[in-house]
């Protein structure tokens, strides 16, 4: 009988130890995928140099990793362990978030940018940080007045953070809570309205908006804000940009909220991958249609933003709106342009003055990262040729234009810029 | 390869033992040896030649010695063969250091540095040195008889379990288990169990703790930014993290070590081999002479027994005794990485034998159970950091920030999760210091389970074993929310 009992668990061992290897070939079984992105280890390639130097078995170890028999629910049951017991997530950890004991998710950057110290830690000092967004201001201002007559409108799109607007339920950390100063988004937003500069601050509007929808504008556990919020925010963006253009555009239209169970508005809470959800708010969704007016307008829009866009690109009806909405990304990688490539790769100064509308979208935490790269860059085409180089005069429009500006005005108003 | 990889616990294991299995008994050797050529070359396939060369050279010499009448012939072939060893072993792990520290000297007397390039050091070569000078010296003492076969010594020198980090296993102990053992399917489970246990203690404790400690030691290859920036953060270390450091490694290091020789017993179990034990609770110890007795016991075995008596031990005097001891464990030092700060490391541990055999022992003995195995364990404790910081005047500013009572700015990276696993260490390192965890460790390593125990700790073992895999590959996994940050 003892040598049956022991017969059957060495069998059992057998199957535990090949089991791994039998999923990894077979995917017998299927399971949820897990959320977020981590840097794809390529198949290794098996080659006697690669054996030799240990990248064969460096990369398969990588490979093995990502890839190997029940990953995803093993990973889940580790993590869910993990949060369970120690409400410990190494996501968290890795990612600087921040999670409060009712389950109110925040990326730690968004909080210190509240509390006035990420911009300021990565400039040296507040002046550096104020001439930095007051020379951005002075920028878009100039370009503002160059490319309006050409029927480019360029404006900001200022995002608020969701620590300004679920400032309550930021994590009770004194470290946080230091005497609040004016932010460099505060800063910015002021200056922008002081020079007349084409924008739109979503911040005070959805301020005005806390307590009065009946639908979270951020959720619980996201760091981007809620899939409603971003809906209505596009509705807002339509009127402003029919205001500048002083056109009718194709108008959005918003049903009533339900709850979402499928795929959550939880973007940071999938990536900690856990079997089961946290407890949280629950979300809402609803359905955006446009109406069919075969004689509004269809612009083009080009978007240089954070990630805050991807919720208007996903859940709204972008495509039916304009004839045609590039995004991007960081003003670094480019989406919904033909097949993904680098904004490195297009001719800028065509790209916007192909563009009717180019909305520099920032929210809080990507305003000091994102502000800077796309104004200077634009006016030093519209004012040098390719090798020239020369300051940038802020105090008045110089006369000065490009060969190519010209080239690119000329054939624009012959309609054969393309 | 190691045992915690997922090429070994996913691939290797389960294709090596079923092939094993498979076949006919008198051919397993072979294919315990071909499996650990694989096993070996997967991680050092450029040392694979070499190493199967010297092992055939040193097969053959030691034939040759024992075929010979001759007792000078004799004497000259097994130096041959201890040369052809040991000089493997200077040249691989000692090569950079000799050069580096040649080329300081002449840096101070005014001459240009020799140039040379870096050696790579071949995985487990000082532990299949040591097995290698054990069948040379036992055979040429006529402990056992010479093997016959080239395999079969072959085998028992790279054979995989215990390749990599021992336990040292004497030749005498394994010469009749290579030529003929039994593996009952008691000894597999018993194995497989002892297996998962050593996994565990490696990925779930002895990790946990190294990410930890290596957040605020750096981890193990740096460049001079990094050592800088380290060095810095020493220099104004708070004493409670230093502490906390330092008895975080002092667990880290002893179980992982522990694991890694836990696992080898059970993978040898799982084959029929009885390896020797080759940790015993060491820090219960009431003495650093007691430590040694119980930590890397096979390591202690092989230096009293090929260093301490040939040196002459106790035979020639107490102040030779003295001299051999220290010099014992400044060998040993070095054994175990080829710097200066094991050297030092092992030259204190000298001293403290010393020290024992000269009076601290009695103290010992003196002040109670308890507090002996406290100040023991804190001694170690505090040598440790000699053993894991490079840098001998970093390590010594380290330690002296352990002393510095300065209570500003913790900073050690701890969460719930790595406070419990410190004390789930601490727990499991001092346990058999009571009678129950005596008799816990007693029925969990030594004790035939009845065929209901057999079930119940099946079901443990399979459900640690797969969620090792799970931490194995979830630390590692730490993904960013698409391209939306």
């Amino acid at each position: 009988m003892r040598s049956r009992t022991l017969t059957i668990l060495f069998a059992l061992t057998a199957i535990l130890l090949f089991a791994f290897m039998i999923q990894q070939a077979t995917g017998v079984f299927s399971f949820k995928e897990l959320s977020g992105v981590t840097q794809e280890q390529a198949k290794p390639e098996l080659s006697f140099d690669n054996l030799r130097g240990g990248r064969y078995q460096t990369e398969t170890e990588n490979y093995l990793q990502q890839h190997y028999g029940f990953r995803e629910p093993l990973t889940r049951l580790y993590n869910q362990s993990l949060w369970t017991v120690f409400h410990y997530s190494k996501v968290v950890e890795d990612q600087r978030i921040a999670i409060t004991d009712d389950n109110w998710i925040f990326e730690t950057p968004t909080i210190e940018e509240y509390y006035q110290s990420r911009s300021y830690h990565i400039a040296n000092d507040a002046s550096e940080v104020a001439n930095k967004f007051e020379e951005e201001a002075q920028r878009l201002c100039q370009i503002q007045a160059i490319l309006k007559p050409y029927g480019t409108h360029v404006f900001v799109a200022l995002l608020p953070g969701k620590e300004q607007v679920c400032a309550e339920h930021m994590p009770k950390n004194t470290k946080f809570f230091e005497e609040k100063k004016i932010t460099a988004f505060d800063f910015y937003s002021k200056r922008l309205k002081e020079l007349g500069v084409n924008h739109i601050n979503f911040g005070e509007w959805f301020i005005q908006q806390k307590g009065h929808t009946d639908y979270p504008l951020f959720p619980q556990t996201g760091a981007h804000w809620s899939i409603l919020a971003a809906m209505h925010s596009t509705d807002s963006l339509i009127r402003y940009m029919e205001h500048l253009s002083d056109s009718n555009m194709i108008n959005i239209t918003i049903g009533a909220p339900f709850k979402r169970t499928m795929r959550p508005d939880a973007d940071v809470e999938n990536l900690m991958n856990l079997i089961w959800p946290l407890r949280k708010a629950p979300n809402y969704l609803a359905e955006a249609n446009t109406d069919h007016d075969t004689t509004a307008w269809r612009p083009r829009l080009l978007t240089i933003g954070d990630s805050f866009y991807w919720n208007i690109a996903h859940f709204t009806p972008v495509d039916d709106i304009f004839t045609k909405a590039p995004y991007w990304y960081y003003f670094s990688s480019v989406y919904f342009d033909g097949p993904e490539s680098k904004v490195i790769e297009k001719d800028l100064l065509k790209e916007v003055l192909l563009s009717d509308f180019v909305m520099l979208s920032y929210s809080t935490v990507g305003l000091y990262q994102m502000s800077n790269t796309f104004s200077s860059r634009i006016l030093h085409e519209i004012y040098y040729d390719e090798g020239e180089t020369g300051p940038v005069d802020f105090d008045s429009i110089p006369n000065k234009r490009s060969k190519k500006f010209l080239r690119y005005i000329e054939l624009k108003q012959h309609n054969a810029l393309e | 390869m190691v045992f915690s990889s997922n090429i070994f616990l996913l691939y290797f294991m389960p294709v090596f033992y079923l092939v094993y299995f498979l076949m006919p008994r008198k051919t397993r050797n072979y294919v315990l040896l071909l499996g650990s050529l694989v096993f070996y070359a997967w991680g050092a396939p450029e040392f694979i030649i070499q190493l199967v060369l010297s092992i055939i050279a040193n097969f053959f010499i030691v034939r040759w010695m024992c075929k010979t009448e001759k007792p000078v012939a004799k004497k000259w072939l097994c130096a041959l063969s201890v040369f052809i060893s040991l000089g493997l072993l200077l040249y691989y792990k000692y090569g950079n250091f000799t050069m580096e520290n040649l080329n300081a000297l002449l840096g101070i007397t005014g001459h240009a540095p020799l140039s040379w390039r870096r050696i790579m050091l071949p995985i487990g070569i000082s532990f299949f040195t040591f097995q290698s000078l054990t069948y040379t010296l036992d055979t040429y003492r006529g402990v056992n008889k010479p093997l016959e076969k080239l395999s079969d010594y072959m085998l028992y020198i790279i054979m995989f379990p215990q390749l990599i980090a021992g336990p040292i296993v004497r030749y005498c102990d394994v010469a009749d288990q290579i030529r003929q053992r039994e593996s009952t399917l008691a000894d597999r489970m018993q194995g497989f169990y002892r297996f998962v246990i050593g996994l565990s203690k490696k990925i779930l404790i002895a990790d946990v703790i190294g990410l930890r400690v290596d957040a605020i030691l750096g981890a193990a290859s740096q460049n001079t930014a990094q050592l800088s920036e380290i060095a810095s953060r020493i220099a104004t270390l708070d004493t409670g993290t230093a502490w906390l450091v330092a008895l975080a490694y002092t667990f880290q290091i002893y179980f992982d070590f522990a694991g890694y020789s836990d696992m080898a017993i059970g993978l040898g179990r799982i084959m029929g081999f009885k390896f020797p034990e080759n940790f015993d609770n060491p820090y219960t110890s009431r003495s650093i002479t007691e430590f040694w007795r119980r930590w890397h016991k096979t390591l202690g075995a092989f230096i009293m027994n090929y260093l301490y008596i040939p040196l002459g031990g106790n035979r020639k005097g107490t102040g030779r005794m003295y001299l051999n001891l220290w010099l014992c464990f400044l060998l040993s030092g070095l054994w175990h990485g080829a710097a200066w700060n094991f050297v030092v490391w092992g030259a204190l541990h000298g001293v403290f034998i010393c020290a024992d055999k000269l009076f601290l022992g009695k103290v010992m003995k003196k002040i109670g159970t308890v507090p002996s195995v406290i100040l023991t364990f804190l001694t170690v404790c505090i040598i440790w950091m000699f053993f894991r910081i490079e840098d001998i005047g970093l390590a010594w500013t380290f330690v002296t920030r352990m002393f510095a009572f300065d209570f500003n700015g913790f900073v050690f990276p701890g969460n719930a999760h790595v406070y419990t696993t410190l004390v789930i260490a601490a727990l499991f390192s001092f346990i058999t210091l009571t009678g129950w965890g005596k008799r816990l460790e007693q029925k969990t390593f030594y004790t035939d389970f009845s065929e209901r125990q057999h079930i119940w700790v099946w079901i443990a073992a399979a459900l640690l074993f797969i969620f090792c895999v799970a931490a194995l590959n979830a630390t590692s996994f730490s993904p960013f929310i698409y391209f939306r940050f």
